[in-house]
């Protein structure tokens, strides 16, 4: 971006106290660049470096090298037969090139124009006659344009135009470049087409009248381009594409959230409400909306269907085998309850006892059979029949044991089996499972194998009512989650984009605000950009203005995309209007003059020189003292070069001390063109002398101060001419030569600098030669002491002064 | 008042139309202030007392060299303003076959260079 807006901007965004410290580095940032903007929108602090460079007041900007002409030279070209060069003085100055209607005046200015554009603007939109005929047929085939530069710091360049022989159209030429010691290059190594269609330093009649009749939208975005506002639309867009891109997420999570909100509305489940609750809040808590996502359905379904999915039965096997084991038990106990009766405990009581009386007795007749004798052999096997009656007892008893063990297992199946959740309205299943429940477990106490017929006979049942039970609240419970579940994705993916949008808030904020900032004063930037131009613009056209009535109150850059337009605001004699409806053709002319000048000579522009074909066609005499003013003030920083095909001009310039030299046009038969420089300010200082010094009523003295010294003014004015134009074809910067030219402070360190600055230059120069001794003489000495003969004094300086110039050449 | 000042105010009442001359006002006016020009001028230059009178061409190159020379009140502009003023009332003095008559705001605005000379330099 051009330096003086991004420091406009940077001024006026540090004035504005409602924008914030981070907001104006992102208008600034939007200005460098998509990747600076990136770097100041990124999280985290931007870097100081990136902070300093974008806040650093801009340095001064320095003017671009800048190239003048030295030279336009035409051959076979339109008005013009034999080559014919016109020799410019580079540098600033004023030079008008004058000539009657066709002498061929304007073959050198379409010249310069196709040695600059390639084409000339003057066929655009005519007759194919002016683009077929251009070739003049008094001069041998070969046409060619040559028009030499003075570039500043890099010295003589000449532009070259060829075209082919034979009947070619105009347009089949061919461009080059050389700089001074270098080959041939292509046109477009000098860099300036854009530069010449922001500029146009040259500008014809046609066009003239073109800037304000044409197309508004054009001239606005013509003066768009010239002023360097085309980077504040640039920041403008890359500003804008940010906010877009940051504002997705939040519209992205702004509609996942409406769609939400809706479907969490229409679901029945109380956790669709809370969640609605939460998430219609205008600042959403992220946090407590989580847990609603991440819980499961089962935990939060009614406990009445997690107890029925949590029921369980026993296993038919499990409970075939306790059953068999029962009935084996109960069997085992039978059989030992059988073998040991109460007999056989009788029968251990006697034994015990007759064990007792032989223990205390010792061997005795029997008292119970008394025919054998309680012996030893008693005892042994008295012992051992006791000991065979106790193993049967204690069989009986295990028996017992098994059977009530087994028994306790078969029950303990059975109370495991947890009874189903009381009655609940979803549960079509729960009455059949109570009652399988009730039937199951409602065990009978007749023995061991009524109890096992019992659970065998019952399971099957209770087994299918709570598969039945089971089933449908697994059934129940999964339904509600199929409803859920797309809620709980939905939302977290409309969680996800909110956490998304929640981070990128802050930098739309920032980046919102850079964008209305930057918007709101886009038309403060550009009204106030236009204003140094639209004040220049104004000083010309009140130079220019004379007569009118007419006064041009501002320029203002209007409207948008299809209705942007430059409005001229005008006063007629104290009430405002639009200026183009109220101007007559010369005043439109004048305006547009006013308006090309200070384009045309901008601070940024390369090219030094302005070139006006034909300014005046429509001009009052009373407007051309002030266009020449305004001329000869342009002229002070820039080459100007007027073409003009009447009088008014030159006759101005010749009756006044305007520093601007005249270069007559002639045209005679065969198209032979002729060139003469016909005025220059050292030649008018000579005609001043010599009215004075032929002039009977001016006193000597007053002749002795006079005349001497516009001899010198004359001789100095010719060694500058030389001197700066070798200068600058030199690559010598205007400044540094000027600088050069003031040390010089005497006539003849000046003129030694014109002769190319060796001590002995000058000498060299006088040589034999009395006229230019005298010369030298009158302007060093004569000043002082006076001179003999006045008019032999100026006669010898014009023809020193002639020399001078003409070494040059 | 100076009889520069009486000529002047002449012109100026010929060009507002409170003396009507008609078609010739203009020109008329510009005479007078031409009158006015050449008085100033000779004040100007209090040099020339030979008896022979030097040309205006010679005063007003006199008057520009001099005026760069002496740089009174760093005022070295008046002698081109003059050679100026001069030259465009010589210009609606005489009949141009190629120009229309002179405008009575062209004319008046040399008038009041002529004015603006005198009130600069007496």
């Amino acid at each position: 971006m051009p330096v003086d807006l991004r420091d406009y901007v940077l001024r006026r965004a540090d004035a504005d106290d409602k924008l914030s410290e981070q907001g104006k580095l992102v208008v600034l940032a939007a200005f460098e660049g998509d990747d600076a903007l990136a770097e100041v929108l990124n999280e985290g602090a931007t870097p100081k470096k990136l902070v300093d460079a974008l806040t650093a007041p801009a340095a001064d900007a320095t003017p671009p090298v800048g190239a003048y002409l030295t030279s336009i030279a035409v051959q076979g070209f339109r008005g013009i037969g034999a080559k014919v060069t016109v020799p410019l003085q580079p540098g600033p100055g004023l030079v008008v090139i004058a000539g009657r209607n066709g002498s061929g005046k304007s073959t050198l200015a379409e010249g310069l124009e196709i040695a600059l554009t390639g084409f000339n603007s003057r066929w655009t939109g005519k007759n194919q006659v002016w683009s077929q005929t251009w070739r003049n047929l008094h001069a041998a085939d070969h046409a060619l344009i040559r028009i030499g530069l003075a570039e500043e710091g890099s010295g003589e360049t000449t532009l070259g135009v060829d075209w082919p022989q034979g009947d070619v159209p105009v347009d089949d030429l061919k461009r080059w470049v050389q700089r001074a010691g270098k080959k041939r290059e292509d046109h477009d190594v000098l860099g300036w087409a854009g530069a010449l269609e922001m500029y146009r330093p040259m500008l014809s009649y046609d066009e003239l009248s073109g800037i304000l009749e044409g197309n508004r939208a054009a001239f606005y975005d013509e003066l768009y381009k010239l002023l360097g506002l085309e980077a504040l639309n640039v920041a403008m867009n890359s500003l804008e594409v940010q906010v877009k891109s940051l504002k997705e997420p939040a519209a992205a999570a702004r509609k996942s959230r409406d769609a939400l909100k809706t479907r969490l509305a229409a679901a029945d489940d109380p956790r669709a409400a809370q969640a609605l609750a939460l998430v219609a809040k205008t600042k959403p808590v992220l946090d407590q909306v989580r847990p609603l996502i991440t819980q499961g359905a089962a935990a939060t379904a009614p406990a009445a269907w997690r107890q029925a999915t949590g029921l369980t039965t026993p296993d038919s096997d499990v409970v075939a085998a306790a059953c068999r084991v029962v009935r084996e038990a109960a069997a085992q106990e039978v059989e030992a309850s059988r073998s040991s009766d109460v007999l056989a405990a009788d029968r251990v009581k006697v034994l015990e006892t007759a064990l007792a009386f032989r223990e205390k007795h010792g061997t005795q007749p029997c008292p119970v059979c008394f025919e054998s004798t309680l012996d030893d052999d008693w005892l042994r096997r008295a012992t051992q029949a006791h000991r065979k009656e106790q193993q049967a007892a204690q069989a009986l008893t295990a028996a017992r044991s098994a059977s009530y063990r087994t028994r306790q297992a078969l029950l303990n199946l059975v109370k495991e089996v947890s009874p189903p959740p009381v009655e609940d309205a979803g549960l079509t299943t729960v009455g059949a499972a109570r009652l399988a429940n009730q039937g199951f477990s409602i065990t009978p106490d007749d023995g061991d194998l009524a109890l096992a017929d019992h659970v065998e006979a019952k399971l099957p049942a209770l087994q299918t009512a709570y598969a039945a039970l089971c089933d449908e609240a697994a059934g129940l419970i999964s339904a509600r989650d199929d409803a859920w579940s797309p809620l709980a994705v939905e939302r977290a993916a409309w969680l996800e984009k909110a956490e998304l949008s929640a981070k990128s808030a802050p930098t739309l904020k920032l980046a919102s605000e850079a964008l209305t900032w930057l918007q709101e004063n886009a038309d403060v930037l550009r009204n106030e950009r236009i204003q140094p131009l639209a004040d220049e613009a104004k000083k010309i056209w009140a130079a220019l203005r004379q007569e009118s009535n007419v006064e041009l109150g501002g320029i203002k850059l209007l409207g948008k995309k299809n209705t942007r337009h430059v409005y001229l605001a005008a006063g007629v004699d104290g009430s405002d209007t639009e200026a183009l409806g109220v101007m007559s053709q010369g005043e439109l002319q004048a305006l547009a003059l006013a308006i090309f000048i200070p384009r045309a000579t901008s601070e940024q522009s390369p090219f030094r020189f302005v070139v006006l074909d034909d300014p005046i066609q429509a001009m009052d005499p009373s407007k051309i003292e002030g266009f020449l003013s305004v001329l000869t003030d342009i002229a002070t920083e820039r080459q100007v070069i007027v073409f003009t095909h009447d009088d008014r001009l030159p006759a101005a310039i010749r009756r006044s001390g305007a520093p601007a030299r005249l270069i007559e046009v002639t045209r005679s038969a065969n198209s032979v063109v002729t060139i003469d420089e016909s005025s220059n300010p050292a030649n008018r200082a000579l005609d001043d002398a010599t009215a004075i010094a032929y002039d009977e009523g001016v006193p000597d003295d007053i002749k002795k101060r006079s005349v001497p010294q516009l001899c010198r003014d004359a001789l100095e004015l010719t060694a500058w001419d030389v001197y700066s134009a070798r200068a600058l074809a030199d690559g010598v910067s205007r400044p540094e030569a000027e600088s050069a030219w003031e040390a010089a402070k005497k006539t003849r360190a000046r003129l030694t600098l014109a002769l190319g600055g060796a001590d002995s230059a000058v000498e060299a120069w006088l040589g034999n030669w009395s006229a230019r001794k005298t010369a030298l003489w009158v302007v060093t000495k004569g000043v002082h002491t006076g001179v003999d003969d006045y008019s032999d004094a100026v006669k010898a300086t014009r023809i020193a002064v002639d020399d001078l110039a003409k070494s040059a050449r | 008042m100076t009889e520069r000042a009486a000529l002047l105010e002449h012109a100026d009442r010929l060009l507002d139309g409170s003396v009507a001359l008609g078609a010739r006002a203009t020109r008329v006016a510009a005479l007078l202030a031409r009158s006015a020009l050449e008085d100033w001028l000779d004040q100007q230059c209090a040099w020339a007392t030979a008896p022979k009178r030097p040309s205006t061409k010679a005063k007003l190159a006199v008057l520009g060299v001099l005026a760069v020379l002496d740089a009174l009140d760093d005022d070295t502009d008046f002698g081109e303003r003059a050679k100026r003023v001069w030259h465009g009332l010589s210009r609606v003095c005489h009949h141009h076959s190629y120009e229309l008559q002179p405008s009575p705001h062209e004319v008046r605005q040399l008038v009041a260079e002529v004015r603006r000379l005198d009130a600069d330099r007496r």
